[in-house]
């Protein structure tokens, strides 16, 4: 009997070339006369149909690995109904608090919803946490099997060293973020085995990703990185050394600082004698005609890179000094940055304290806990004409994680204060506010800010108040569904 | 409406009236009419059926025919008489739309022939060749083989097995044209069959009704030859029979049919008459309860499959058939695929979407709804969470 690949082969080349070799078709079935081409088509379309119509399907000798028992009950079908709705785009900030809640009531994801959670992960960093707890057994049967999802399982060294030559930066992002999480030295090591091949773009986010779980044991490391031949490398280095108060790179710095920074009754400054090694240290000279600029310059750069510990005064003398001094503005930019970078709350609260929240000041804010921002807004008199302009207002505004119970109480407080006095002007971030503090208001006092939003909604603030209530009634049903009860 | 000066391209030809209404930086209207049997259709967005437009249409037709100077039917005046029987053009000889479909099979019969004598090798890609051939068959109102031919585009790939699957096509193609050429000599329920391969419907009311539970266990809206076309595939409780349900949709027009995949229509359906009457028309049908149990379904691909080739071999034009399939899990090797408890595999479509998600779902063992095309199965729907689940309204991941 003829096959279609045989057939297929004299259609390849085409029956002017190729003669056509007598064709056997099954019992029964047989070609009228026609002509070479004819034929062929006639044969295929025979022969495919034969096929088709006498199919059996193929068998695997290997028996088909099975997916453990789940040990946690899936969610509801409703909890899964709001799942969907925030994958599809509504509401999607309070995607976690949905899986946060659906680990605290011990419950996994269903199933079917588990594909699209996974691969959410694989892009959007701030939900592996949240992910990997409630995927169940059945999630880390799929993240086992499916590379880009390896996320969701406790990283090897060998998977890691895979991803991290993929050409995906995503891939390559993701690997090491989770690897430095999980074992600081083993993503070092990763760093290690590629640093002198990669691009100066990706030394920097590969340096950039150190500052998780950066330690000590960094430092030779980041030691080498301050002569790299990419200006934005070494300064990333020098930066990242300064989160490091035992660094070389700090005690050399400290050393010089001794001459440089006078603390008697102000703060005085000596520029240092530039040198090779203060360059390399992350000091820049910068070649401006105004020597003014290039000091201040100077000063913020040396400042943001000292160990705080260095300042030997309380921090409200430090700030106060500088505030007092010459410099004022490069000495606050300076000992923001260091702030920052070291991650010091008491020095963060004394500088939003005394220099006010400005915009150098301001990004300091993500480093307050909850407590914090209770203690600043307790100090801060609420109920003011100028409210926007006051601090509550500011961190209220950039306050976008769970709220305390003192914030929402302040909040609702100064919502009803409007509507008391109408010559109170709102503007957009009283509409930002609002807003956060529905998405991260305590469970319990929901019902309360409802309430008052209703009322305050009532009263010509519909617009102010619509979403913020959508918001309340999503999180409310949201939570019932996985049996939070917020009554 | 009802006014010359408001139309363009008015015209009739062998019952149909058409003209296009002009509108400022949009596409003009497209209104249509069959008058015998009477059929309004517009690609307006309006609610109203017929809608002003129609009506205006068919009520200048009886003021003034005269205005209706054309008699060459745009392709988008064809569908709306998709309705008329293949078989009642093909008894008046003279009938110029008999002849242009005539001619397209002629045309697609030479095509075919010059292909394999120049070879196939030559076709490697060149999809333009058969996106050309598929815009002549439209014209002559073929729109099924059109979108058969327009799919070889995609055979023609870097597959190793292209040529084999190409001419198997292509043979499959020849066939249809041998069938067409013999179309009086072929028994009535195979002439229907030939002809919904064609692209046209067989009278329906020669063909029978069917009273059951309908289960709704597959929905898909495609865009076929310009045009947004819903499939809406249903499974009767009792009858253990499929039927799937087409529907044209014009313009913006929301599709007539509402239904939402995992409910169940109690009622009649009508089928379209052929050997294997799959294709139906809804009518009086009341969506009730949501089920709670799946429907009966294969336990084995191998059952599954024979079934398959027992349909086949009644109707060889037949494109695809749905199946159900219970106690199967999805696996990945080269490509997805499903396994039965006896180890037999069923290939699932190349960068098929929800193959994680039936993995996902084959902890308990799977049920799943889909439509075999003789190669592969493209599953709609499985059965997760206590209910159906229409697969399209998960998140894809390819």
């Amino acid at each position: 009997m003829s096959s279609l690949y045989e057939l297929s082969a004299t259609a390849l080349l085409g029956t002017r070339r190729q003669t056509l070799e007598d064709i056997s078709l099954p019992s029964g079935l047989e070609l009228p006369p026609l002509s070479p081409e004819a034929q062929l088509l006639a044969a295929a379309g025979a022969l495919s149909l034969y096929e088709q119509a006498g199919q059996l399907p193929q068998r695997m000798k290997q028996s088909a690995p099975r997916i453990p028992q789940e040990t946690r009950p899936r969610i509801s079908g409703l909890a899964s109904r709001y799942l969907t709705m925030m994958l599809e785009g509504t509401f999607t900030d309070l995607l976690g608090e949905f899986l946060q809640a659906v680990n605290q009531t011990e419950q996994r994801l269903a199933e079917a919803w588990l594909p699209a959670l996974l691969e959410r992960g694989k892009t959007i960093y701030v939900y592996r946490e949240q992910v990997i707890p409630v995927v169940g057994q059945t999630g880390q049967y799929l993240a086992a099997n499916n590379a880009a999802w390896a996320f969701a399982l406790p990283l090897n060294w060998d998977s890691a060293s895979r991803d991290w030559r993929s050409n995906v930066m995503l891939v390559r992002q993701a690997t090491l973020k989770q690897l430095r999480m999980q074992d600081p030295g083993l993503g070092r090591t990763l760093i290690e085995s590629t640093w002198k091949q990669e691009s100066p773009t990706d030394r920097t986010w590969i340096l950039k990703s150190l500052r998780s779980g950066l330690s000590m044991e960094d430092e030779p490391f980041l030691e080498t990185a301050l002569d790299d031949r990419s200006h934005t490398v070494r300064k990333l280095a020098a930066e990242l050394l300064s989160a490091l108060p035992s660094s070389r790179l700090c005690k050399r710095l400290m050393a010089i600082a001794k001459q440089v920074f006078i603390l008697d009754e102000g703060l005085e400054y000596i520029s240092p004698v530039m040198s090779a090694q203060l360059s390399r240290d992350g000091i820049s000279q910068p070649n401006w005609a105004d020597q003014e600029r290039v000091q201040a310059a100077q000063i913020s750069d040396f400042v943001g890179l000292l160990p705080l510990g260095f300042w030997p005064l309380t921090p409200q003398s430090v700030i106060d000094r500088a505030l007092h001094s010459a410099w004022a503005s490069a000495y606050i930019t300076g000992l923001s940055n260091a702030v920052e970078r070291q991650q010091h709350v008491q020095w963060a609260k004394c500088l939003l304290q005394q220099a006010g929240y400005t915009t150098t000041t301001l990004k300091l804010i993500p480093l307050l806990q909850g407590q914090d921002a209770d203690e600043i807004i307790a100090n801060f008199p609420q109920l003011t004409d100028t409210l926007p302009m006051s601090p509550t207002y500011k961190l209220l505004s950039r306050w976008n994680r769970p709220w305390s119970e003192t914030m929402t109480r302040t909040w609702l407080k100064l919502l009803r204060h409007h509507l008391t006095n109408p010559e109170v002007k709102l503007d957009i971030s009283t509409e930002v506010i609002s807003k956060y503090m529905s998405r991260y208001c305590p469970r319990a006092l929901i019902p309360e800010v409802v309430e008052v939003l209703k009322d305050v909604s009532t009263r010509g603030y519909e617009k102010l108040c619509l979403e913020p209530l959508l918001i309340l009634e999503f999180r409310q049903n949201m939570l019932a569904s996985l049996g939070l009860r917020v009554e | 409406m009802a006014f010359a000066h408001k139309w363009q391209n008015l015209g009739r030809y062998d019952g149909l009236i058409w003209g296009m209404i002009p509108i400022k930086d949009k596409p003009a209207l497209q209104t249509r009419v069959c008058l015998e049997p009477l059929h309004f259709a517009c690609n307006c967005s309006s609610y109203q059926h017929p809608c002003n437009h129609a009506l205006g249409l068919a009520l200048l037709y009886v003021d003034k025919p005269r205005v209706f100077l054309n008699n060459q039917i745009p392709s988008w005046a064809e569908d709306v008489r998709s309705t008329y029987s293949l078989l009642t053009l093909s008894e008046s000889p003279d009938n110029r739309r008999w002849q242009r479909i005539q001619a397209g099979m002629q045309d697609l019969e030479r095509w075919l022939l010059d292909m394999v004598g120049e070879g196939l090798e030559g076709l490697r890609g060149k999809p333009q060749t058969f996106q050309q051939m598929a815009d002549r068959l439209v014209d002559a109102q073929l729109s099924e083989v059109a979108k058969d031919v327009r799919q070889l585009s995609s055979i023609t790939i870097k597959h190793p097995t292209w040529h084999q699957d190409l001419l198997a096509s292509l043979g499959r193609l020849y066939l249809l044209v041998e069938g067409f050429k013999r179309l009086d000599t072929l028994p009535v329920e195979h002439q229907s069959d030939l002809a919904l391969a064609l692209g046209w419907l067989p009278p329906i009311q020669e063909g029978e009704t069917l009273h059951d539970r309908w289960h709704i266990l597959g929905k898909r809206l495609e865009t076929e030859v310009g045009r947004k076309v819903q499939r809406l595939w249903l499974w009767g409780e009792v009858s253990h029979r499929p039927a799937v349900v087409v529907e044209i949709l014009h313009g913006k027009k929301l599709p007539g049919t509402h239904f939402l995949v995992g409910g169940i229509l109690e009622g009649t359906l009508q089928f379209y008459p052929g050997t294997v009457s799959l294709r139906a028309e809804l009518t009086e049908l009341e969506q009730i309860a949501q089920p709670q149990h799946p429907v009966e379904a294969f336990t084995s691909i191998e059952a599954a499959l024979l079934h398959y080739n027992k349909v086949k071999s009644l109707n060889p034009w037949l494109k695809s058939f749905p199946i159900c399939l219970q106690d199967v899990v999805a696996e990945k090797h080269e490509g997805w695929l499903l396994r039965d408890r006896d180890n037999h595999l069923l290939p699932l479509p190349t960068r098929f979407a929800y193959g994680w998600h039936m993995q996902a779902l084959s902890a308990d063992s799977l049920w799943v709804f889909g439509d075999y095309d003789g190669k592969t199965f493209l599953p709609l729907s499985v059965w997760g969470h206590g209910r159906i689940i229409a697969l399209h309204t998960l998140r894809g991941v390819t």
